[in-house]
């Protein structure tokens, strides 16, 4: 079973073509079947009678001349006329021929020639009685020492020449078929390949979001049509989720500006201030819980952007609330990239950092590629090996207790920045410092410039 | 310097309307703004704005992005199409932020939900000195402007280098350099720089001015440690050097 299932070919294009060869060659075969058994049909019967008649009168035809020749070339001359039908006369010794016995029995049809060769002409055939293989012979004197035998073939020339060329023809119309079917197959198939291609990038980054084209086969067209409506409810789904998500988020900030505002209004004082803190962190959270779902929704255009400028900004903003955040690199790098997301990674970075540890460095480094690099770096104490990987995965917090002030968020600044990376065809790596700290690097690949800002707004 | 700046607007009493249809920060705002002595009208709608607009005359409008009817986008546009009262909008929503920015609506600041009463009051004092400092109150708003080859965007707060490269600046350094640009060729005082801008009032670290004009120094300047476009000024201040035009 194991290698009947081994033999048989794992894609649908080897299966369905094997099955054309197989049907193709059983088809041939059993029409020349029937062809050669209509054939052989001749031998037997009132058609057996006629051609053994034919045949013996050939057969003594020659041997009249043979007779009748005075010389060996006119005995030769006799002889190779008979080649020409389906009759071979070869010259043997007449010595150890005999009359057939009961011992060797004739095929019918020869022995219908040979009962036509007596009744009609009067020549008595003999055998070859020590010989085997002889049974398509026929043995008639000729002079004292001599004999003629001839070789009978009871199918006549045309069975040879029917068996050659049928089986050119077979080969070529076999082979042609198979040729043909290999490629209207691959024809047929060929849109599930699409369907497969189209289900597999369904929901990536990046992903060829247009409907299938549902035209081939109507198994096809509608599994094609299957996979266009279930893409369809997908997306309604997820979109409705989002759009939840952002009504929710969205909705909490109007309560969460009362309660600022009534906070603020409160008499100074550590609860005061513990409060405003909290509102901050679930402020940060719902913007965070945003930034999340609508990732991928947002359709920022790539613009020429200075990246040490961008960065600069960032360090600018975290030190102007208490953090020690700076950057280090060239002073003037102009970049194709998205602003808004190329900055949100850098700030995710950098929140994290502060969060773990008490300083962070911005480096920003051009590669030869025309790609940049960035490193955020921090003091802090890293990321146990074991959850390098995992700091990626959405909601994923590591140790929660190591951070500073207990600011915390949902866990999802590091699958973002991950994405926006993506995005801009670049990585994200996470390696631990020595002798305590991590280092996050993200590379960006420049963007296809869809318009320059400014000319536009320019003119 | 602070409270200088604060006596000269309450002097005459700047007119804010609001148009928030919580009620409960309505109330508040209103209070808030109260007291830090503005005279202030509350609205809930469009509707109720355009008729307090009619009634009264206004110097800044405090309008939410989400109102029901006609929501605050559609009212911006609407307002800056027929004047040129200055806009500060509030949103909750990070991509209204991007729209706002982005500046097809034609607001002059925003302040993002739940917002700091301190920072808010900062941002509209900040936005009345601007408008009253660079004298387009009832004029033409603030166009693009033009030096050395950089190209400045106030509407939009973009900054482009000769090389069409956009620069990224935080919203205290833009303001700065504003300034400058609405004040070229003259001495800038750190007071009137500080009074123009409201950077280091939103975070708890007070930044100076010449923090901020060395933050710009490094973005635009051609050498940051030997600078030619702010320079300095013993005992007097700045003073900006490029040629300024409209572009």
């Amino acid at each position: 079973m194991c290698v009947v299932r081994r033999l048989i070919p794992g894609t649908i294009a080897g299966q369905i073509t094997g099955l054309v060869i197989i049907a193709v060659l059983l088809g041939v075969g059993l029409a020349s079947g029937v062809l050669l058994y209509l054939i052989d049909q001749g031998q037997t019967g009132p058609n057996r009678e006629i051609l053994a008649t034919v045949r013996a009168a050939h057969i003594a035809a020659i041997a009249k001349e043979a007779e009748a020749a005075n010389s060996k070339e006119q005995l030769s001359l006799a002889l190779r006329r008979s080649h020409s039908n389906s009759i071979e006369a070869t010259l043997v010794p007449a010595a150890g021929l005999a009359a057939r016995g009961e011992s060797a029995p004739a095929s019918p049809f020869i022995a219908a020639v040979e009962a036509s060769l007596r009744d009609n002409w009067g020549l008595e055939s003999l055998r070859r009685a020590s010989q085997p293989g002889d049974g398509d012979s026929i043995f008639l004197k000729v002079g004292d020492h001599n004999a003629l035998r001839f070789e009978i073939s009871p199918h006549g020339g045309l069975h040879n020449l029917l068996f050659v060329q049928t089986i050119c023809a077979l080969a070529i119309i076999t082979s042609s078929i198979v040729f043909l079917s290999i490629y209207a197959v691959r024809w047929i198939i060929s849109p599930l390949s699409s369907i497969a291609s189209a289900a597999r990038s369904f929901g990536r980054a990046g992903g060829d979001e247009t409907e299938l084209s549902v035209d081939g086969p109507r198994e096809i067209e509608q599994a094609a049509q299957a996979l266009n409506d279930m893409r369809k409810r997908v997306r309604t789904l997820v979109n409705e989720r989002t759009q939840m998500l952002v009504a929710i988020s969205h909705d909490l900030r109007t309560p969460l500006t009362r309660l600022r505002l009534r906070v603020e209004r409160l008499n100074d004082g550590p609860p005061r201030a513990a409060m405003l803190q909290d509102i901050v962190t679930i402020n940060e959270m719902l913007g965070e819980t945003l930034a999340y779902v609508r990732q991928g929704t947002q359709r920022e255009e790539a613009s020429l952007i200075d990246l040490p400028s961008l960065l600069e900004t960032i360090a600018a903003q975290f030190a102007d609330i208490g953090h020690e955040v700076s950057y280090t690199g060239p002073d003037r790098l102009a970049f194709a990239g998205r602003a808004h997301a190329i900055g949100r990674a850098v700030a995710n970075v950098v929140e994290n950092a502060t969060k773990f540890g008490s300083r962070a460095v911005i480096v920003l480094r051009a590669l030869d590629d025309g790609a940049v690099e960035t490193e955020i770096f921090d003091d802090g104490p890293g990321i146990a090996p074991g959850l390098l990987d995992r700091v990626f995965e959405p909601f994923f917090k590591g140790d929660s207790a190591r951070s500073i002030e207990g600011r915390t968020g949902f866990g999802l600044g590091l699958s973002i920045a991950r994405d926006i990376a993506d995005r801009h065809g670049g990585d994200i790596a996470l390696v631990n410092r020595e002798p305590h700290g991590l280092s996050v690097r993200m590379t960006f690949k420049p963007l296809q410039l869809t318009q320059v800002w400014g000319v536009t707004s320019a003119a | 310097m602070l409270t200088a700046a604060s006596s000269i607007l309450t002097s005459n009493q700047a007119r804010i309307l609001i148009v928030e249809d919580d009620l409960a920060i309505h109330h508040m705002l209103s209070e808030i703004l109260s007291e830090n002595g503005f005279s202030v009208s509350a609205t809930t709608s469009a509707v109720e704005m355009d008729r307090a607009l009619r009634r009264e005359e206004v110097d800044l409008v405090v309008l939410d992005v989400m109102l029901p009817g006609e929501d605050g986008f559609s009212i911006c546009g609407r307002l800056r199409a027929s004047s040129n009262l200055p806009i500060l909008m509030l949103t909750a929503l990070g991509e209204d932020v991007d729209r706002i920015v982005g500046l097809e609506i034609g607001a002059d600041d925003y302040v993002t939900k739940p917002f700091n009463s301190r920072e808010l009051v900062a941002r509209i004092r900040a936005l009345l000195r601007r408008t009253r400092a660079f004298g387009v109150k009832g004029g033409q708003r603030l166009g693009p402007l033009r030096f050395a080859g950089w190209r400045i965007f106030p509407a939009e707060r973009r900054l482009l280098s000769p090389e069409g490269v956009r620069v990224t600046t935080t919203s205290a350094e833009f303001d700065l350099l504003l300034a400058f640009c609405h004040h070229p060729g003259e001495v800038l005082s750190r007071e009137q720089l500080l009074e123009w801008t409201h950077g280091g009032l939103a975070g708890p670290v007070e930044r100076s001015v010449d923090v901020h004009v060395s933050r710009i120094r490094q973005k635009i300047e051609p050498d940051p440690r030997d600078p030619t476009f702010i320079k300095t000024v013993r005992l007097g201040g700045y003073i900006f050097t490029p040629e300024v035009g409209a572009l």
